[in-house]
């Protein structure tokens, strides 16, 4: 079953410009895909469109085979959960513990075991030691984690993430980003981030490129990718992985083209062995 | 002239509870005319530091020689307001900072407040929209119905009316897409050369520092754990990783390929010398 299916969704925020149109894609159950775009394209959009934040103009979303409306909007976001680029938007808490709670309360988990879950996964984000700090006093990468945090709590079985590590230090970023990967991949949870970062695509099974509102392409990030061209003139690039494995090709050392630095060191060990 | 800092500390909240030391012991001599990084994690005392450079924050001891103004813990914030004239300060999403009806009443705000009269300062605004790669049909348009790499550059023209010495970045490409990043970056290396502006710049963007950078300071728990020029920094990727720094795709398969036996000088930093490189240990088995 699909994840998220979305039908012909058009969407206009002055009721003339449409910023989103007619836009398809399915999603399915338990992959990891990636949204890119270049500014303005309309990512974020349709992030918010997926959890009933702005009304569709016209299409249809369907969120794990049920369609998403106004009835069905409230039950649908206990499967769906969100992390914004700017988490400013979704402090709730006084404090960073409180704030993690405020998700696990409205999801019914008994206060007994709240405290372990609030632990285990200010924990994975690092933020054990702000658990009684005030969000609002904290830094921008640090309340991105918070905000994360508040997600690894309820583990939803759909996660949005828009951009949500742009504040973060590479180091942060990478420790946060496995965390994700291992929601995927070890609970099976479907995850669709939304970002700027090739190396990140580059690890992600399926990927959409929004262009003015519309999906531009959507393949595996190596067929995205093999279209270098209309990526640069969407503003968009590719990763280094990948430029590197296309000079090794030009210099017929490989023939095959690859896109991460763990593919690329495969080849050349194989390479170094056998000849 | 080149900025000096001794023995610079910073304490938040002194003398209460929340009293927290952001900075403590750092010497700096921040060369003039050149791209300089700073870098280090999240709550590493960057953005408390570069506070100090225009005044924004006194410091609690030590001292600051920049652009003739010499800074000490007692000074008065109005002692030091000129100072700001001299260090331009952009913020993080510094779009966010604007606010007038028209892209040139935004840019005109600064030097108005300095005591430029109107005319004189949209005067101003027209020399300097070109700087930014913008054009003079700007004027008159609203800075909301721009894009987000457009308002950022309307934001950062504000900055630079006042013809600042310093410009100071706080990770100046965070959201941007990756043309938008290399479009404002190419736009801080000509107020570098063509403009002679002495740039320092906030980020976590390895491959920019390594690119763009001529200086790099490390900043660790408020101490300077690290100074050098950009060359000799990336030659020591293993340092890089022990003080929790992700370094930049070409040094991590450097490092990766070093791990498997091959053999990589440290004085490789560019794509097409490491293909050479390993061409040749490839090769040579054939």
């Amino acid at each position: 079953m699909d994840a998220i299916q979305v039908m012909n969704l058009t969407f206009s925020y002055d009721g003339q410009n449409d910023v989103i149109k007619d836009v398809s894609f399915s999603i399915p159950k338990g992959s990891y895909t990636t949204i890119i775009g270049h500014n303005g394209s309309g990512k974020s959009t349709i992030a918010k469109l997926l959890i009933g934040l702005l009304p569709a103009k016209s299409g249809e979303i369907r969120i794990l085979g049920k369609t998403l409306n106004e009835e069905s909007v409230y039950e649908l976001r206990n499967h769906v959960g969100i992390v914004f680029q700017n988490p400013d938007n979704q402090f709730i808490g006084s404090t960073v513990a409180d704030d993690i709670a405020f998700g696990l309360e409205n999801h019914c988990v008994p206060q007994e075991e709240m405290q372990a879950i609030i632990e285990s996964s200010a924990k994975k984000v690092g933020m054990m030691e702000y658990l009684d700090s005030e969000p609002t006093k904290l830094s921008g990468g640090q309340k991105q984690r918070v905000a994360i945090a508040g997600i690894l709590a309820i583990e939803p079985e759909i996660i949005l993430f828009d951009e949500s590590t742009s504040m973060l230090d590479p180091q942060g970023k990478a420790s946060i980003n496995a965390q994700i990967k291992q929601l995927h991949t070890q609970k099976d949870r479907t995850i669709l981030s939304i970002t700027h970062d090739m190396e990140e695509v580059a690890q992600s099974d399926f990927v959409i490129v929004l262009k003015d509102g519309e999906v531009a392409m959507t393949g595996s990030p190596m067929e995205i990718f093999a279209h270098a061209k209309e990526m640069e003139e969407m503003k968009l690039d590719i990763p280094f992985a990948l430029k590197f494995s296309k000079e090794l090709i030009k210099e017929k050392i490989t023939d095959q083209p690859v896109c991460t630095l763990e593919e690329v060191v495969k080849q050349l060990c194989q390479l170094k062995s056998t000849t | 002239m080149s900025i000096e800092i001794n023995h610079l500390e910073h304490v938040y909240n002194a003398g209460t509870p929340f009293e927290h030391s952001a900075l403590h012991g750092i010497d700096l001599s921040i060369p003039e005319g050149k791209v300089t990084a700073i870098i280090g994690q999240t709550g590493s005392g960057k953005s408390t530091l570069v506070q100090h450079l225009n005044g924004l924050l006194i410091p609690s001891a030590g001292t600051l020689d920049i652009c003739g103004f010499h800074i000490q813990p007692l000074l008065k914030i109005k002692d030091v307001k000129a100072l700001r004239k001299e260090v331009g300060l952009v913020f993080q999403f510094p779009e966010y900072q604007l606010f007038e009806e028209t892209i040139e009443k935004d840019i005109a705000f600064g030097p108005k407040n300095f005591g430029v009269e109107e005319e004189k300062a949209n005067e101003l605004v027209k020399k300097i929209l070109p700087m930014v790669g913008l054009d003079e049909s700007y004027l008159q348009r609203s800075p909301f119905e721009l894009s987000g790499g457009q308002k950022r550059r309307v934001a950062i023209a504000g900055i630079l009316v006042l013809d600042p010495k310093v410009l100071v970045l706080d990770e100046p490409t965070a959201g941007l897409d990756p043309q938008g990043a290399k479009e404002m970056m190419s736009l801080f290396m000509d107020l570098n050369r063509i403009h002679n502006k002495t740039i320092l710049l906030v980020s976590h963007d390895m491959e920019h520092v390594m690119r763009y950078c001529d200086h790099v300071i490390v900043l660790d728990h408020g101490k300077v754990l690290q100074e050098s020029d950009v060359h000799t920094f990336f030659e020591h990727p293993e340092w890089m990783i022990k003080v929790g720094i992700n370094p930049p795709a070409i040094i991590r398969l450097k490092l990766m390929l070093k791990e498997k036996g091959f053999l990589i000088p440290d004085e490789i930093l560019d794509l097409d010398a490491l293909v050479k490189c390993v061409r040749e240990q490839v090769m040579l088995h054939e």
